[in-house]
């Protein structure tokens, strides 16, 4: 029976100043990731995780809390770092405090049916892989263009209002980039993109970028 | 064959390419090439920018191209046109030097830059965090502070994970960690002068024994690799 050996992201926003990475190391008789961490919140009263989360990351790769720990060996070895989807937001070990997503909804309630919040929940890791987020921590998420695209799809008469929602320079589609860990969404934000220049809501953008046009060829040829 | 020097690129890509295709014994001609990489129309109507490039190749009558821009090579690619890179066709027993001793970080932000394990052998790769994070030249003309702040991150990372230099293999990275360094430094109030970026046709054109010109361009200096020369 093969040794697991790793260690869990450890933070309590209650009583730490830092987090740190505590060791554990047991014999490998689960099945999923979830019954790892079910025996870790056995042994350790502090430890803490939600269930109904979804995903966590495990060596800088997302994995699902169903998946199997074999799954997780073949891609990381037997030793392997634990973390939340977010250690910015980590509030209790591996659980996040998600009011910033959360509050982005707020933006579709005027276009949007109240259940259609449970797809947005759903569509969490989206906004945590956001490869622009780190830097860019005021980017609504890649999570909000395929809720965006899925809303357009439901709601079509509210379709200009919701491609609006998604087109600020700041924090809107222009900060996407291609998610390296799920693609399986860039198609739906492509037609995204091609609708926001059909109705025109990028030609704010189109404006700026022909001034900035000339500002860049100026750029290159002064290397 | 065609060797694609694209005439708003600066030399960091093209310098020593003419040389180097010497070097490996491949029949070329230069072909000076000008096409305008609209990034935004590649991201907002690829059909639009590709059948653009299209029309600019055709006129050039190329049947086979090098191409030292890999940005530019893959963008060729998604057409009909044949090219290759030039990482592609280095003879790595031509090599004069295999970067032995040298902590090197390869940028993989826009493209993987793994084919430069088989080349440079000899080299220490550096990991560090941010080496696949995209280099914020997309943000350039509308939210400049960020991509000074992603470009900032990614080089710092690199030269705090104890590289001795940068590897780039297209030219809007160069721009971005190079060019802009004053910029980078001074919005991440840190230092970095000791620091400094190469791009992959320079890396191999100092390893085949040659010394590009380019190199007293650059903003941040080189220096380490002039024991090679």
């Amino acid at each position: 029976m093969k040794k697991l050996d790793f260690k869990i992201f450890r933070f309590d926003s209650k009583s730490d100043y830092e987090f740190y990475y505590k060791p554990y190391v047991y014999q490998n008789t689960f099945s999923t990731l979830k019954d790892l961490l079910n025996q870790v919140k056995k042994d350790d009263i502090y430890f803490d995780f939600d269930e109904k989360d979804s995903y966590l990351m495990v060596n800088e790769f997302y994995f699902k809390l169903d998946d199997k720990i074999e799954q997780i060996i073949q891609k990381c070895s037997n030793e392997f770092v634990i973390e939340p989807l977010s250690t910015k937001y980590a509030v209790k070990d591996l659980i996040t405090n998600d009011e910033k997503f959360l509050k982005i909804f707020d933006m579709f309630k005027p276009f949007v049916d109240k259940e259609d919040f449970n797809l947005y929940k759903s569509l969490k890791v989206y906004y945590y892989s956001s490869a622009i987020l780190k830097y860019n921590d005021d980017y609504i998420g890649d999570s909000a263009l395929i809720f965006a695209y899925e809303m357009i799809k439901l709601h079509g008469n509210h379709k200009y209002n919701l491609l609006e929602l998604i087109s600020n320079p700041e924090n809107g589609i222009l900060n996407h980039v291609e998610n390296k860990f799920f693609n399986e969404h860039e198609e739906k934000i492509l037609e995204l993109k091609k609708m926001l220049i059909k109705y025109e809501l990028l030609k704010q953008i189109w404006g700026q970028y022909e001034t900035y046009k000339t500002f860049k060829t100026l750029r290159l040829h002064k290397w | 064959m065609k060797l694609i020097k694209h005439s708003r690129h600066c030399d960091f890509i093209n310098d020593s390419a003419n040389e180097i295709l010497k070097i490996l014994n491949i029949d070329y001609n230069d072909c000076a090439f000008s096409f305008n990489h609209d990034f935004y129309l590649k991201e907002y109507d690829f059909e639009k920018y590709n059948n653009k490039l299209k029309e600019e190749l055709s006129k050039y009558n190329i049947k086979d191209m090098i191409v030292c821009d890999r940005v530019l090579f893959e963008d060729i690619k998604k057409t009909s046109f044949k090219a290759m890179f030039l990482g592609d066709i280095v003879v790595k027993d031509l090599l004069k030097h295999n970067l032995s001793g040298f902590n090197v970080a390869f940028y993989n932000g826009l493209n993987d830059m793994s084919y430069v394990k088989d080349i440079f052998d000899g080299a220490k790769f550096v990991k560090y965090k941010n080496m696949f994070d995209e280099n914020g030249y997309r943000f350039i003309n509308f939210n400049e502070e960020l991509s000074y702040k992603i470009a900032s991150s990614i080089v710092l990372d690199a030269y705090d994970s104890g590289a001795d230099f940068m590897v780039v293999d297209d030219c809007y990275s160069f721009y971005m960690f190079d060019y802009l360094s004053a910029k980078l430094q001074s919005y991440s109030n840190r230092d970095f002068d000791d620091f400094y970026i190469l791009s992959f046709t320079e890396l191999l054109a100092i390893c085949l024994g040659l010394k590009p010109n380019s190199l007293n361009k650059h903003k941040l200096k080189v220096s380490l690799l002039w024991k090679f020369l």
